[in-house]
């Protein structure tokens, strides 16, 4: 356990002094929040003002849907950097120092992984309390306590299956090269994977339906229904297919061969998912150090 | 007197798909000797060392260090607790300071923590660690960065320690302390030492050492038998005219416009040189040196 813990706080320590590994590792929500303040919250607003007058409890909604979005992009990004360091490990030969000690090989390969979800549900928070002090700033009501709880879990969810998805994927990189091609690649296209950087309803539906199968999105759609379900409330005000309408075109519920897919279900899909590839990676793991 | 043996490695081969990269190699090393390994890039060196240090699956072939046989998940636990290696390049992580880098990696070895803090103060007294101990890897010279890659290879005193070319880029100050340093814990703590290196003058003061080419080995022994054996001292003799070279009766080689012939010694050199001293108008002795008898080794087989 101890060896463990030597471990983990070094990994931590590598992190956050490396200042580079930080910045990239947030590069992505900065790209959000950019995007956002530029066209994505007028869009949405222009939509839907061609309905109803655009009121405060509809900036509100419109804040918490990107703020959502922002959430599950950076569980993705922030674990992934943490993983760069297994793999600048690989390429300067601090893997093989470790692997010349008396040190057992899962305990090495553990580390690394406890170290993502540590600094990955640090980060997350961090940003959620950034992302709760906006909300209040720009006028909204802060979330009741049942709501927080909620999204923490849900947080703890998809730092859980993010790490899982990119301990998988760095297994096939061996190279700092290779490396930041992946982190560029999945920094871009993780936006576009959630629907954070276009809305659902402008994509081409077979997009769409990537989308729907891709495990991640579903920690977006929790966390946009946990954090947008009382000002959607406010907003339409019983009015069910308006509502509805909206939630489809902006990702806020999946609708799958025209059934909704239900919260549960979504936990199911990511619970599962976690479970099978997290067996796969720790197959492959093994095989490869011996 | 039989001599305990720290590292014995007998007909090790490894293979990489076609391409045998060590080809069925034998050598012991004494403990606490020093042991130098040396061959040209591509001889099969790294993969060597890669396999004494457990990273590396040999092929076929038995290894026993310090009396655990190499390949068994039993026997490399034993021999990852008894090694320490200073790699190539620096593996230390540059944002972290000397001394977290060092203890972290002393906590894998299963010591006490009052054993580790013991340990740990022993290498900073003799590496000289305390100055830097709290700076950060990253911020030291290349000298002090040397030091510390030392200190971090012996903080759990291991029986054998293992240098991958240590002194390759160091300025000859940092490496004449480095070299220093290496020998001062060889002859205090009885540790042996197993040394890759470019640098013959530092072979020379090795007890014994393998010479590696194509994943064989093609020359053994102290540096004095492989001095004797493949270069010896040298007379080179310039006349003053050539036409007399004939009638004198030694065997002499041309080389551009002087003379070379071997002798047994430096010695010898002596009466040629006083019954050919009106003949002369300069001359050498050369004493044999192992960057000759490398050369040589090399020159010998790209003949065969």
């Amino acid at each position: 356990m101890d060896m463990i813990i030597s471990l983990v706080s070094r990994h931590n320590k590598v992190f956050t002094r490396n200042r580079m590994l930080v910045f990239f590792s947030m590069l992505s929500v900065l790209i959000v929040i950019a995007l956002y303040a530029i066209f994505l919250q007028k869009t949405q607003l222009d939509a839907i003002e061609q309905y109803m007058p655009v009121t405060q409890s509809i900036k509100q909604m419109v804040n918490e849907w990107m703020v959502a979005g922002l959430l599950s992009i950076i569980a993705v990004t922030t674990t992934l950097g943490v993983f760069g360091i297994y793999v600048k490990d690989l390429e300067t030969k601090t893997t093989a120092d470790f692997l010349t000690t008396a040190a057992s090989r899962a305990k090495i390969q553990v580390s690394y992984v406890i170290s993502a979800l540590l600094i990955g549900f640090m980060m997350t928070m961090l940003a959620f309390i950034c992302c709760e002090i906006f909300l209040v700033a720009t006028g909204g009501e802060l979330l009741s306590w049942y709501a927080t709880i909620k999204i923490i879990g849900i947080l703890l969810l998809a730092v859980i299956l993010s790490s899982t998805l990119n301990l998988f994927l760095v297994l096939f990189v061996k190279t700092q090269n290779a490396f930041s091609t992946l982190n560029t690649i999945i920094g871009t296209a993780i936006g576009f994977l959630c629907g954070v950087y276009v809305p659902m309803g402008a994509l081409p539906s077979y997009v769409q339906s990537m989308i729907h199968y891709f495990p991640i999105s579903h920690t977006t759609v929790l966390l946009r229904d946990a954090f947008m379900a009382d000002s959607i409330q406010n907003v339409f005000k019983g009015n069910e297919a308006f509502a509805e309408n909206y939630m489809l075109q902006y990702g806020i519920i999946y609708e799958i061969n025209g059934t909704v897919i239900s919260n549960i279900s979504s936990v199911l899909f990511i619970v599962g998912t976690i479970m099978v590839v997290g067996v796969v990676a720790i197959i492959i793991f093994s095989r490869k150090h011996k | 007197m039989t001599m305990k043996l720290a590292i014995q490695v007998d007909n090790l081969r490894k293979q990489y798909g076609e391409h045998q990269a060590v080809k069925g190699i034998s050598f012991a090393v004494e403990q606490g000797s020093l042991f130098a390994f040396l061959g040209t890039n591509g001889a099969g060196k790294s993969t060597t060392i890669e396999i004494l240090c457990t990273l590396l699956e040999a092929s076929s072939g038995e290894v026993t260090i310090n009396n655990h046989s190499l390949g068994t998940s039993k026997g490399n636990h034993a021999i990852r607790q008894s090694i320490g290696i200073v790699f190539q390049q620096s593996i230390l992580d540059p944002q972290l300071t000397v001394m977290e880098n060092i203890l972290l990696r002393g906590r894998f070895y299963h010591l006490a923590k009052k054993q580790l803090m013991k340990n740990y103060e022993f290498v900073c007294a003799y590496l000289h660690i305390d100055d830097i101990a709290h700076k950060k890897y990253g911020q030291l010279s290349g000298g002090q960065k040397r030091r510390a890659d030392i200190a971090r290879a012996i903080i759990h005193k291991p029986q054998i320690l293992f240098l991958d070319e240590p002194t390759t880029g160091l300025d000859p100050q940092t490496r004449q302390f480095v070299w220093d340093a290496i020998e001062r814990l060889r002859k205090e703590t009885n540790m042996t030492i197993f040394l890759t290196t470019h640098y013959m003058e530092e072979a020379a003061v090795a007890d014994n050492i393998v010479i590696l080419k194509e994943g064989k080995i093609v020359a053994q022994g102290s540096p004095n038998d492989l001095k004797e054996q493949y270069a010896s001292d040298q007379l080179i003799l310039s006349f003053k005219d050539e036409a007399v070279i004939t009638s004198l009766g030694y065997a002499l080689e041309k080389q551009g416009d002087v003379y070379k012939m071997n002798i047994a010694s430096t010695l010898a050199a002596v009466p040629i040189i006083n019954e050919l001293a009106s003949h002369l108008t300069s001359f050498e002795v050369m004493k044999g040196s192992l960057d000759r008898v490398f050369i040589q080794i090399n020159e010998e087989m790209k003949v065969h």
